[in-house]
C-alpha cells in the first residue's frame, strides 16, 4: 500500500476515525493492528518476520535490564544483534556476497564457470520491504538498553507499536525508542490545529512525490535507458534531475510519514533539513537522511573513535557501510565510500582553501562564496549518484563515458519541452519554498495567511496535484532499501 | 466550516477535477494502445507490434465488407510480452469480440516471439497476468476510464493543452492501428536514424533470443485461439514482413518456424500466409515494423490475398 495511492488515503481515514473513537489500550491495539495490516498488505508473511524480530528484541531488552551479570547481558545483546543482522544478511546481502565470492573464486580459477553461486540456489528471495529501517530501529533499542540509557519497555504492545508504527515502518525515519515510547503516555485528543498541520504536511509530501519526483523520474529514466541517444547535455540534466528526484521522493515519503504521525498525535524525528541549501558537503550530510546518519554516528562512528581509530578512517568506514545499507551492490558501496572520500578531502583541505580564498578571492561576498561551495557540493553529490542510479559499475562508467559529448546544446528528452519546463519549474518552486522554511514546515507559509489566500492555495494545490501529478503508481525509491 | 467538512470538500473537488480531466483526455490522445480498448468488433487483427504497426483495419474493412454486411475490424495487437499467445490473451480476445459475430475476419499474426517463453520460466505455463490485457477488466468501454487510471503514465493537464502531438511520429488510429510516419513538421526520419534503430533492434534480439525458447504452452494456446476464432468467422495465420537481418536471427533461433506454423494452420483448417521475405516491397523503419506507406500497401495486398484465399 503506497502512500501515494487512493487505497492508502482510504486506509488512513479509517485508521484515524477508529483511533479517535477508541480510548486506552483499545486505541493502542487498534494502531498496532492497523500497522501490521499496512505492512502485511505487501506480503502477508512479512508480518511473521516483523513479529519474530519484535518478540526477540522485547525479551532481550527485558533480560538485559534484569541481569547484573555482564556475560549474560552481553549474550542477550548478541542474540538480538545476531538475529536482526542475520535476517538482514540472509534477505539482503547473502546473494550479493555469494555472487561476489563466486566472481572472486572464478577469477583465480578456483571455481568453474558452470558452478552457480548461492544466489541461484536461493532462487529469487525477495527483500522484505522496510527491513533495513526497522532492523536499525530495533538495534538502537537493544543497544541503548544494554548501555543503561533506556529502561526496557515491559508492555509488549507498546514495544511492538514502536517497531511497527505504520507511518515510519517501511522507509523511516529510523526512530529512537527514547523519543517514541514516552509519547505513548500522552493523552492524545482530536486537536483540530494539530490535525490540520499534519494534513498540510502530508499534502506537501504528496506534492513533492507526485508532481516533483515522479515527473523528474520520467526524464531520468529515459536518459539512463538510452545514454547513447541522450549523450551530453541531457545526461548532465538527468544527473541533476536524479539528485532532485531522489531528494523529493525521500523527503516526500519522510514528511508524509511525519504528517500522518502528527495527525495521530505523534512527533517523529525530522529526517531532512534543507540539505541542498547547505554550504558544504559535511553540512549537507548532517541535514540529509538525518535519522540514518545520526544512527551511524552514534553506533558506528563514535564507538570506533572511542576505540582509538583515527576519525578519518572511521568516517570512511561509516560511509562505506552507509552505501552498503542502501543496497547489496558494489555500486552502492563505492558510492558511499566516494562520498566519504569527498568529506575527508573537504575537511583536510579546509584551512588551505580558507587561505586561498583570503589571499585571492577576498572580494567575493561570503554568501556568494557559500552558495558556490554549496553548488559544488551538490554537483559532486549529483555526479556520484550516477553510481547509485546505475545497475552496475560498468553501466555507470559507460554512462559517464558518454557525457563529454557536449558539442550541441539540447535538453528536450522525448521531444517534450513542456515537461522539461515543468521539471525545472517544480525544482525552482520547491527549492524556493525550502529556502523560506524547512521541508516539514513549508505549510506554515500558507496556514497563517488570511482565509481567501488559504483557500486559493488549497484549490490551486488540488488542481496542481490532479492535473500536473504523474498518474502512475510509482513506488518510493527508498522502499527498496 | 469544520476541518472534516473542508477535507471532504477539497477531496470532492479533486475527484471531480480528476474525472473531468480523464474524460477530456479520452477524447484526445491517451497512448498508442488506448484505442484498442474502447469498443467491440466483429473482426480482429491479432499478434504483437508488427501487426499493430503493419495492418490498417480501415483498409481491410473497406475491402472485405459485403454490401449490407459491414465489418467492424479492430487492431487488437499490442507488443511482444504483452500479447504473446496464451490463455490471458485468448480470454481478452473472447471479451473483445462482439459475441454476435458469426462471419468475422481474423488475422492472427505470428512470428517466433509470439509463441516463445523465457527459459527463466522453467517450462511452466507462462504467467501473463502482469500484461496490459491481463490487468484490464473492460476491453470495450468508451471512454475506458479504467485504462486511463491503470496505464496513463503522464500528467492529466495534457487533456487541455494537447501538447506533444507535433513531436509524435506515431498516430494512434481509433481502430487500433498505430501508424508510424516518416515525416512530421518537427522531424524527418533519416535513413541513418532508421539504420540506427534497426541496429538497436537486431542487438536487442541477439541479446534476448538465447534467453528464450519455443513454448509448447503458447503453441497450444495459439491452437485454442484459432479454434475459438473459427467459430466466429474466417481466420488466417499471417507472418509479417521483416528485414533480412531480423529474419536471419529468427531462422537461426527457430529454423522450421514456417513449417510448424503451416502445419498448425493446416491442422486447424485455416490458411497460412507468409510475407516474411517481402521487406523490399514493404520496408520497415527498424527491421520489424512497417512504415506508414508500407503498412497501407501491405494492408491492401493482404486484403487481396484474403479475398483470393476465401474464394478457394
Amino acid at each position: 500500500m503506497l502512500f501515494n495511492t487512493f487505497p492508502f488515503l482510504a486506509y488512513f481515514a479509517v485508521v484515524v476515525v477508529g483511533y479517535f473513537i477508541l480510548r486506552g489500550r483499545l486505541r493502542l491495539w487498534w494502531l498496532l493492528g492497523a500497522s501490521y495490516y499496512f505492512y502485511m498488505s505487501w506480503e502477508p508473511w512479512l508480518g511473521i518476520l516483523l513479529l519474530v524480530s519484535t518478540v526477540v528484541d522485547y525479551w532481550c531488552g527485558i533480560g538485559i535490564a534484569a541481569s547484573r551479570e555482564e556475560p549474560v547481558r552481553r549474550r542477550l545483546l548478541w542474540t538480538s544483534l545476531g538475529l536482526n543482522l542475520g535476517i538482514l544478511f540472509v534477505f539482503k546481502y547473502l546473494g550479493f556476497f555469494s555472487e561476489s565470492l563466486y566472481e572472486l573464486l572464478r577469477s583465480v580459477g578456483a571455481m568453474g564457470p558452470d558452478e552457480a553461486p548461492l544466489e541461484g540456489a536461493l532462487g529469487g528471495v525477495i527483500l522484505p520491504i522496510g527491513l533495513s529501517f526497522y532492523t536499525f530501529q530495533t538495534l538502537s533499542y537493544t543497544i541503548e538498553v544494554y548501555r543503561g540509557r533506556l529502561e526496557p519497555e515491559r508492555d509488549f504492545s507498546r514495544y511492538a507499536l514502536f517497531v511497527a508504527f505504520f507511518p515510519q515502518l517501511v522507509a523511516g525515519p529510523i526512530e529512537r525508542a527514547t523519543r517514541f515510547l514516552p509519547q505513548l503516555d500522552r493523552d492524545i485528543t482530536f486537536d483540530v490545529e494539530r490535525v490540520r498541520m499534519g494534513l498540510a504536511i502530508m499534502a506537501w509530501g504528496f506534492f513533492l512525490k507526485v508532481v516533483g519526483a515522479d515527473r523528474l523520474g520520467v526524464y531520468v529514466d529515459a536518459v539512463y535507458q538510452d545514454p547513447v541517444t541522450y549523450a551530453g547535455w541531457p545526461q548532465i540534466a538527468a544527473m541533476y534531475f536524479f539528485l532532485f528526484q531522489i531528494y523529493f521522493d525521500f523527503v516526500g515519503y519522510s514528511i508524509i510519514a511525519l504528517g500522518a504521525a502528527k495527525v495521530l498525535g505523534f512527533d517523529l524525528m525530522v529526517n531532512f533539513d534543507r540539505p541542498l541549501w547547505a554550504s558544504n558537503t559535511g553540512e549537507m550530510w548532517r541535514r540529509w537522511h538525518i535519522s540514518l546518519m545520526s544512527w551511524l554516528r552514534d553506533y558506528i562512528f563514535r564507538p570506533l573513535v572511542r576505540r582509538r581509530m583515527r576519525p578519518i578512517r572511521a568516517l570512511l568506514i561509516v560511509f562505506a557501510l552507509s552505501g552498503l545499507w542502501h543496497g547489496a551492490n558494489w555500486t552502492f558501496v563505492i558510492w558511499g565510500t566516494l562520498n566519504g572520500v569527498v568529506l575527508v578531502v573537504e575537511r583536510q583541505t579546509g584551512r588551505w582553501r580558507a587561505g586561498i580564498r583570503k589571499r585571492f578571492l577576498g572580494f567575493v561576498p561570503d554568501r556568494l562564496a557559500a552558495f558556490c561551495m554549496g553548488f559544488l557540493g551538490v554537483s559532486i553529490l549529483a555526479f556520484l549518484l550516477i553510481l547509485f542510479r546505475s545497475p552496475s559499475v560498468g553501466a555507470a562508467l559507460g554512462f559517464v563515458a558518454q557525457m563529454p559529448r557536449l558539442d550541441v546544446f539540447w535538453l528536450d528528452v522525448l521531444g517534450d519541452r513542456v515537461e522539461l519546463l515543468l521539471c525545472l519549474g517544480v525544482i525552482a518552486f520547491a527549492q524556493l519554498a525550502h529556502w523560506f522554511r524547512p521541508e516539514h514546515r513549508v505549510p506554515e507559509l500558507v496556514l497563517d495567511r488570511p482565509r481567501p489566500v488559504r483557500w486559493a492555495v488549497y484549490l490551486g494545490y488540488a488542481l496542481v496535484i490532479v492535473l500536473f501529478g504523474i498518474a502512475r503508481k510509482e513506488p518510493f525509491i527508498y522502499f527498496q532499501f | 466550516m469544520g476541518l472534516v467538512a473542508k477535507v471532504v470538500l477539497l477531496v470532492s473537488f479533486m475527484g471531480a477535477t480528476y474525472v473531468v480531466s480523464q474524460r477530456a483526455l479520452a477524447t484526445w490522445y491517451v497512448d498508442d494502445n488506448y484505442p484498442k480498448f474502447t469498443g467491440s468488433a466483429s473482426g480482429l487483427l491479432l499478434g504483437v507490434s508488427r501487426v499493430s504497426y503493419g495492418v490498417s483495419p480501415a483498409i481491410l474493412e473497406d475491402c472485405l465488407s459485403e454490401p449490407g454486411e459491414p465489418l467492424t475490424i479492430e487492431n487488437f495487437a499490442i507488443a511482444h510480452q504483452e500479447t504473446d499467445y496464451g490463455e490471458t490473451y485468448l480470454d481478452a480476445i473472447r471479451r473483445k469480440l462482439d459475441p454476435a459475430t458469426r462471419n468475422g475476419v481474423f488475422v492472427v499474426g505470428v512470428n517466433p516471439a509470439t509463441v516463445s517463453q523465457y527459459l527463466a520460466e522453467g517450462g511452466a505455463e507462462p504467467d501473463d497476468s502482469h500484461t496490459i490485457v491481463g490487468q484490464m477488466g473492460s476491453y470495450t468501454a468508451d471512454p475506458n476510464l479504467e485504462y486511463i487510471r491503470r496505464f496513463y503514465g503522464k500528467a492529466l493537464y495534457r487533456a487541455f493543452t494537447r501538447t506533444g502531438e507535433e513531436f509524435n511520429l506515431r498516430v494512434a488510429h481509433p481502430d487500433g492501428w498505430v501508424e508510424m510516419r516518416r515525416q512530421i513538421p518537427a522531424y524527418t526520419m533519416s535513413d541513418s536514424a532508421m539504420a540506427g534503430w534497426r541496429k538497436q533492434n537486431v542487438d536487442r534480439m541477439t541479446r534476448d533470443m538465447p534467453l528464450a525458447a519455443p513454448s509448447s504452452h503458447r503453441l497450444a494456446s495459439l491452437g485454442n485461439t484459432l479454434d475459438f476464432l473459427r467459430r466466429h468467422g474466417r481466420v488466417w495465420v499471417v507472418r509479417m514482413p521483416a528485414h533480412p537481418e531480423v529474419l536471419a536471427l529468427e531462422d537461426a533461433y527457430w529454423p522450421d518456424f514456417n513449417a510448424v506454423m503451416a502445419e498448425l494452420a493446416r491442422s486447424h483448417e485455416v490458411d497460412y500466409l507468409d510475407y516474411s521475405g517481402e521487406e523490399d516491397t514493404f520496408p520497415t523503419y527498424d527491421g520489424s515494423h512497417l512504415l506508414s506507406e508500407s503498412a497501407r500497401a501491405f494492408s491492401q495486398r493482404l486484403c487481396r490475398d484474403l479475398q483470393a484465399s476465401s474464394s478457394r
